[in-house]
């Protein structure tokens, strides 16, 4: 069971996705599509005047047809109305003109046999063979027959009749249609009672008396006849109707009413005019048993059960309707047939359009979606394609004009692209050159923003050396000066006190022995620095030199506990120069080392480099606080990286003037602050000695 | 009591000539080589004056100056700036703290005793 659910399941599944992807796939065209556009708007072009057409105009013509046709129903009815009623009037009149006949009162007196009953019977019967009455009769004042046209059984005595009494009263007398009560001959030409008869009575009146009547027995079917004059189409027919509303005339459709057995004989008095459906009296009738005369245009269902158009018209005089009708179906068969041709000829027109319009739409927006469909490949930057229309229309010159856009395009988007390429290399390379020049110009601000630093270091430097000469020289200047105005105070006290003298006094002395020595160094170095010093040329052996000095300078080395080395170098070659101040250069270094440095040794090595001696002094002191770039900037003038210690920091630029006066070098190396240093100078060897 | 003076001064010279001038007056006075030596002295014995000559080895007076007044304890401390410049060359010190005396080296025993008495009072 289960198995089966999910095969119908399965079934079902596949069969929904079948339909999802057709409808997937179904192309809807989109109303914004150009042959949409076209198609609908063909379409509604060529369809919109038949559909004025079916709505107005289809309308207007049944309407005109149905006032047409209700005219001539209207026309029918009126004429047969005033038909019958002339006849009756005719056959009335036939009736007075017999009873005034003079042979009928001889007869009614003097009965059968005389001469005037012959002449009066005679007479009778010319009246029937040329009126085609069916019988005439005439009754004394007690309804006693005396004289019939009839030769068959006849009623004697007729005084119960209506129509008797109704003429004995002094009236002509038209009686209802009504059967037979005497069996008279058919139209098969056989006796049947019950047929359908019309008695027309009159008065004979003889010397101012109603001595007896006279009666004509009309044909019934002589009405039918009347009525079946006027043509009126396949199907239209009028009729008469009585008071009871049953049909007094024959209808044209007899033979189908005896097939369906609605009749036996004949529809006189035999078809009561109802609708075969319901059983209630047709439209027409209803109307006309209440008096009325009109119509319906519409249609309503006739004893035939068929759909009928009538016109009906009441006579009151003979208490007959006189009804005209056809079938629907003829009377609108032409408006029914113009609907059939105009609906025919609008689906076939329709159907054309829509093919014409999905034709020539499609025609027209084929090479236009063409169109779209290249400009959006070449919208999304393929320029190859062409479009390959040949047509001699405004669509073909758009094409043609369109492929040459596209070759313009093409052509310019390819020297754009080259551009671009060019461009990009350019820019790569102009990118590289800029961080390359931006490279340098970073290392050139650095190195900018380091001389700058460098040189406001330098400027404080400067400003350092200024402040500390000038403290150098006024500091001494100031002492000597307080010494000299305490010691004046003191000399105005009553107590002198003698052993401040002794202590002024060496403050004074040091005082001006300080700035002895550093004015005396400022001019050293200025007349060195000017050039006008004289130098002694003379060969000094330097070791000798070097040794002497050393050994003068220990005793000071020693006081501050340093051990003063020497490596001096035996028989070196000798320098040409000034010794005495080859010889304060010397003691100078020393007396520097001896006075940066608190601790540990001081070096001195003496030795030949190439065509030089060099001297080397290298202690355990503070060492050199500048970079090494800077490290010339102790040999400069007032330079002191130690204030305070001594002198005017002239010393240094003082050697480094002699050195150089000697065609030396002078320089000066340190592993930092609080390192050592290194100061080094060479003198070349004398030429003698040197070859 | 005695008012303490803090004198920091690195040449004895002048150093002698502060110890005589202020002799056989009430103050009692205190040395220092340098900045670094003074701040020691300082948090030892709070003075309630402080001569300072500018031109100092260990720490400069001006550094001295800064971290001084940058510590709320010591800020307070009335300060003479002693020196053989001109007050010009001090202009941007002196221009800071108008609290700072000027003593330009050399001074009278009166200039110092009048400047002392100035400051603490």
């Amino acid at each position: 069971m289960n198995t089966v659910i999910k095969q119908i399941l399965q079934k079902y599944l596949i069969q929904k996705n079948i339909f999802l992807q057709i409808i997937r796939n179904f192309h809807i065209p989109s109303y914004k599509s150009i042959r949409t556009k076209i198609i609908i708007s063909s379409i509604l072009l060529s369809v919109f005047p038949i559909f004025i057409m079916r709505i107005f105009v289809y309308p207007t013509e049944k309407k005109a047809l149905q006032d047409a046709l209700i005219q001539d129903l209207e026309g029918v009815g009126h004429k047969q109305t005033e038909l019958i009623v002339r006849w009756i009037e005719e056959r009335k009149a036939d009736a007075r003109i017999v009873a005034e006949n003079p042979n009928v009162p001889g007869v009614i007196y003097k009965s059968e046999g005389s001469e005037n009953f012959y002449r009066l019977l005679h007479h009778l019967n010319t009246l029937i063979e040329v009126y085609g009455y069916k019988e005439i009769f005439i009754c004394d004042r007690h309804g006693d027959l005396k004289v019939t046209t009839s030769t068959g059984k006849v009623i004697t005595n007729v005084a119960g009749f209506e129509f008797f009494q109704k003429a004995v009263s002094g009236s002509t007398f038209v009686s209802d249609i009504s059967p037979s009560v005497i069996p008279l001959e058919n139209e098969y030409g056989k006796l049947e009672l019950g047929m359908p008869t019309l008695y027309i009575t009159t008065p004979v009146i003889y010397e101012h008396k109603v001595i007896g009547m006279v009666c004509l027995r009309v044909d019934v079917m002589e009405i039918s006849k009347l009525m079946r004059s006027v043509r009126l189409g396949e199907t239209g027919e009028t009729y008469l109707i009585n008071k009871n509303g049953f049909m007094i005339s024959e209808s044209k459709f007899l033979k189908d009413l005896k097939d369906f057995g609605i009749v036996q004989q004949r529809t006189t008095l035999e078809l009561r005019v109802t609708d075969p459906a319901t059983g209630k009296f047709t439209r027409s009738v209803e109307s006309c048993l209440k008096g009325n005369s009109g119509y319906d245009g519409d249609g309503y269902i006739d004893y035939r059960g068929s759909q009928v158009l009538g016109f009906w018209q009441w006579i009151p005089e003979l208490n007959w309707g006189v009804i005209a009708e056809i079938d629907v179906a003829e009377g609108y068969g032409p408006v029914k047939k113009l609907h059939t041709i105009v609906s025919s000829i609008m689906l076939i027109v329709t159907l054309a359009v829509i093919s014409s319009a999905f034709f020539f739409g499609k025609k027209m927006a084929d090479p236009i979606v063409y169109l779209t469909e290249i400009t959006k490949s070449i919208s999304e930057g393929d320029y190859s394609k062409r479009i390959k229309i040949t047509s001699h229309d405004e669509i073909g010159e758009l094409s043609n004009s369109f492929n040459k856009m596209a070759s313009f395009l093409e052509e310019k988007t390819q020297i754009l692209k080259d551009y671009t390429t060019n461009l990009e290399k350019t820019v790569e390379e102009r990118t590289k050159d800029l961080v390359r020049i931006n490279q340098e110009l970073e290392i050139q601000s650095s190195n900018l923003e380091k001389a700058y630093k460098e040189l406001l270091t330098l400027d404080q430097m400067k400003d350092k050396m200024i402040r500390d000469v000038s403290h150098e020289l006024k500091s001494p200047v100031a002492q000597v000066q307080m010494a000299i105005d305490l010691w004046s105070k003191e000399l105005k006290k009553e107590h002198i006190d003698r052993s401040k003298e002794e202590k002024y006094s060496k403050i004074i002395n040091d005082s001006l022995q300080r700035l002895r020595k550093t004015i005396g160094s400022i001019l050293d170095l200025s007349v060195l620095e000017s050039g006008r010093m004289v130098f002694r040329k003379e060969p000094i052996q330097m070791d000798a030199l070097v040794l002497q000095t050393v050994t003068a300078m220990r005793l000071l080395a020693e006081k501050k506990g340093l051990a003063l080395i020497h490596h001096v170098n035996q028989g070196l070659p000798s320098v040409i120069g000034d010794k005495e101040e080859i010889q304060r250069v010397i003691t100078n270094l020393i007396d520097n080392a001896i006075k940066y440095t608190e601790k540990g040794e001081i070096h001195i090595f003496l030795d030949q480099r190439d065509a030089c001696i060099e001297f080397t002094i290298k202690d355990t002191g503070v060492g050199i606080g500048l970079r090494k770039e800077h490290f010339g900037k102790v040999f400069e003038r007032f330079f002191q990286e130690r204030p305070r210690v001594d002198g005017a920091g002239v010393g240094l630029a003082i050697c480094k003037n002699i050195i150089e006066v000697h065609k030396g070098h002078l320089w000066g190396e340190s592993e930092g602050h609080g390192k050592g240093s290194t100061f080094k100078f060479t003198l070349p060897i004398a030429q003698e000695d040197a070859s | 009591m005695s008012k303490k003076i803090l004198i920091i001064e690195d040449e004895d010279e002048f150093f002698f000539f502060y110890t005589l001038m202020l002799e056989g007056t009430d103050y009692s006075v205190n040395r220092a080589l340098d900045g670094k030596q003074a701040f020691e002295k300082i948090k030892e014995d709070k003075p309630d004056l402080i001569i300072l000559d500018l031109l100092l080895d260990e720490m400069t007076g001006d550094a001295f100056l800064k971290q001084l007044k940058s510590d709320p304890s010591y800020a307070s401390i009335p300060i003479i700036i002693a020196s053989s410049f001109s007050p010009h060359s001090y202009k941007t010190i002196l221009e800071t703290d108008p609290t700072l005396v000027f003593l330009e080296k050399p001074f009278t025993q009166e200039k110092l005793l009048a400047s002392i008495k100035t400051r603490l009072e």
